[in-house]
């Protein structure tokens, strides 16, 4: 019963916020739904469940949805907070169609982490485009509308292309052979291995698109430094999951019938790809929320290499997915706040955060310090996990470059963010309302906690997630 | 034999739409390919039963070959889109790395007629001929105009190709065919009457805002 709850929830609320067109309420409105999804999907947790024969929990799907969940949350009450007594006059359609944008988006995205069906995760990754477009031409700006036209071109292509593939999928199997995944890898074996290995580059690059895997990035820094930061926030730290479940979900496939190798080595390939994007772009990037961004491209290709490598790299592909997803939370939101005070974009022209609002300045800091994989927060653990089980593969050339790659990165980064973070205090800003820093503080402290003080449970739950989506086959 | 006819034709549109430099002869190819799509699937009508039918019908006859075609000259006339294309390059090589791009289909069809089982190779061969000529001509034109009527041939590639699988998932595949097709190129045209206000010529070139 929890599983149709979180589809009519959104529905509901979202139509509501459409006919009432009462900004002041979308607030409530969206702090009501983001509290829900939490409430559902930690029943979810508890006791899986399964709805109409096309959705049903599993530990991957649950991950997803708990990281969506709780940023999800974050970004609601931050939003919540910050919103308290702004006023939005003209603007009431607009900001309500924001809203059922943004609860539809929500929905599209539970639907396709929770779908068991080929077919039904194409179309929900499709809805989660069109749903999203208008959020990331919220501010209605010249800009936005280019980097809105792209997200929709780009991502159109990238979902017909994953179309292909399914179709090509489908050419291989024999007539009338369902389409849940279940029975896929069941069935592996009897689906023709020419189709099959035929079809996987063409999901790969179709739902790795949306996953902001490189050459098939360009849309992502674009959109995420043009949408609001909260949006901006739900993208990196859930969509892009999103997208990356829907490549493995496939991956499984091929595992399943026994072409492991060819998942593994498409996934390291395509991950070393992305760091290198991310790491020279990293060197060149003036805009800071772009340079976000390149991090999460960084950090999407770190999976996909733990995933590819599956065993103990898969384990650390979790466990970096989790705190990607919260740390990238809380870096977008902090970004989104000195964006609204400063009112540049520019790296060069927000300066001086730590001297003007001290707070933010230190969110803003301990956020790179937590991307950046360094103790105690969960993206050190995972980064040092993936690199052992680099070595372990018996890759000793490609852990090299994974180092001199992420260096670069973090000197790219750090050079950034700290011109951001440092310089002369703004007193024309220091009277300005600073915004809500606990929210990020929260994700910031969760991505700690999750590691030093793991329960037992959460350990098992991780290591059931990363023997499902993880390349079991691909090892030597 | 009249299928594998259509799908030659269709084959044939694409060359045309690569070698013209007027959006309105682009649009009526579209229109044509619809129609084409039309028969084709007429050809091969004892497959699906009577939903899928008229939803095929409905699909290529209405929407593909008239709908979409008249919406597209509606956003044109709308927005004053000059008729010539632009293309970066010219269009004889156009044609040239279109009718390449063709000869790979059929040589496609050659090299996996062995293989496939139950599938047309011709119309696997041209549609994804269909489907890569496409992409090239969306990254060899400089107009956005351009790039909607290419994503539009490339969707229509992908419909060839559905109809040359299993009948059993028609019906699920295509609605979310359909979907696909009418919510993009709606949002698109909804974004473009909104570039066409703040950009003056709708171009690529212009889309470079946001760099690094």
């Amino acid at each position: 019963m929890v599983i149709p709850v979180l589809f009519f929830l959104p529905l509901t609320l979202a139509v509501l916020s459409f006919l009432m067109r009462r900004p002041a309420l979308d607030r409530y409105l969206v702090l009501l739904h983001a509290m829900g999804h939490l409430a559902g999907v930690a029943w979810m947790a508890l006791e899986p469940c399964s709805w109409a024969g096309y959705f049903e929990t599993d530990p991957p799907a649950v991950l997803v949805l708990a990281l969506l969940a709780i940023v999800y949350l974050a970004v609601a009450v931050k939003r919540f907070l910050d919103e308290r007594g702004m006023h939005h006059d003209g603007h009431e359609a607009w900001h309500s169609l924001q809203t059922t944008a943004l609860m539809i988006f929500i929905g599209a995205m539970t639907a396709a982490a929770l779908t068991n069906h080929a077919a039904m995760l194409w179309v929900f990754v499709e809805g989660t485009t069109l749903a999203s477009a208008p959020l990331i031409y919220s501010s209605r700006t010249k800009t936005a509308l280019e980097a809105t036209w792209k997200y929709i071109f780009i991502c159109s292509i990238g979902i017909a292309l994953a179309f292909i593939g399914i179709i090509l999928l489908m050419m291989g199997m024999e007539p009338g052979a369902s389409l849940h995944f279940r029975d896929l890898e069941a069935n592996a074996g009897k689906i023709d291995p020419f189709w099959l290995k035929f079809a996987f580059p063409f999901i790969l690059v179709g739902f790795g698109t949306k996953a902001g895997f490189a050459p098939v990035h360009a849309w992502l820094p674009d959109a995420h430094s043009e949408a609001p930061s909260g949006i901006s926030a739900l993208l990196s730290a859930t969509l892009l999951n999103t997208a990356l479940l829907a490549v493995l979900r496939f991956g499984n496939i091929l595992d399943a019938a026994g072409y492991g190798v060819f998942v593994r080595d498409a996934l390291v390939v395509t991950g070393f790809l992305s760091l290198f994007v991310a790491a020279v772009y990293m060197l060149r990037v003036e805009n800071y929320k772009r340079m976000l961004a390149y991090s999460s491209i960084e950090n999407m290709g770190i999976m996909a290499i733990g995933f590819g490598l599956g065993g103990a790299g898969a384990v650390a592909a979790v466990l970096h997915m989790v705190a990607h997803s919260l740390v990238k939370g809380a870096f977008f939101l902090t970004a989104g706040d000195i964006l609204h005070a400063w009112k540049r974009r520019d790296i060069a022209g927000a300066g001086g955060v730590l001297a003007t609002w001290p707070r933010t300045g230190w969110v803003w800091l301990t956020a790179f310090v937590a991307i950046s994989g360094l103790p105690p927060f969960a993206a050190f653990f995972s980064e040092i996990m993936l690199m052992s089980a680099l070595l372990e593969a018996g890759y000793p050339v490609l852990l090299a470059l994974f180092l001199l790659l992420l260096t670069v990165i973090i000197w790219g980064m750090g050079r950034g963010v700290l011109a951001v973070a440092m310089g002369p205090a703004r007193p024309d800003l220091a009277g300005h309302r600073s915004s809500a820093i606990w929210p990020q503080v929260l994700l910031l402290g969760l991505a700690i906690a999750i590691v030093v003080a793991m329960p037992q449970p959460v350990e098992t739950f991780f290591r059931d997630v990363a023997a499902i989506l993880g390349v079991n086959g691909g090892q030597r | 034999m009249v299928g594998e006819f259509v799908i030659i034709m269709i084959g044939a549109t694409m060359l045309a739409i690569s070698f013209t430099s007027r959006i309105h002869a682009v649009i009526r190819a579209l229109s044509i390919q619809g129609l084409l799509l039309f028969v084709l699937v007429l050809d091969d009508a004892h497959a699906f039963d009577t939903i899928n039918l008229v939803f095929l019908i409905i699909e290529t006859l209405v929407v593909k070959a008239v709908v979409i075609p008249l919406f597209l000259q509606r956003i044109i006339v709308r927005n004053h889109i000059y008729r010539e294309i632009e293309p970066y390059i010219p269009n004889f090589y156009s044609l040239l790395v279109a009718s390449i791009i063709l000869g790979g289909g059929f040589l496609l069809e050659h090299l996996s007629r062995g293989v496939t089982s139950g599938t047309k190779p011709l119309a696997l061969g041209v549609s994804l001929a269909v489907i890569v000529t496409a992409l090239f001509l969306i990254i060899s034109r400089k107009k956005l105009i351009t790039h909607v009527l290419g994503f539009l041939a490339m969707e229509n590639g992908v419909f060839m190709l559905t109809m040359a699988v299993a009948r059993e998932h028609t019906f699920a595949v295509n609605v979310g065919l359909l979907l696909d097709v009418f919510l993009a190129v709606f949002l698109l045209g909804l974004f473009m009457n909104r570039i066409a206000s703040s950009y003056e010529e709708m171009s690529v070139d212009e889309l470079s805002d946001l760099k690094d």
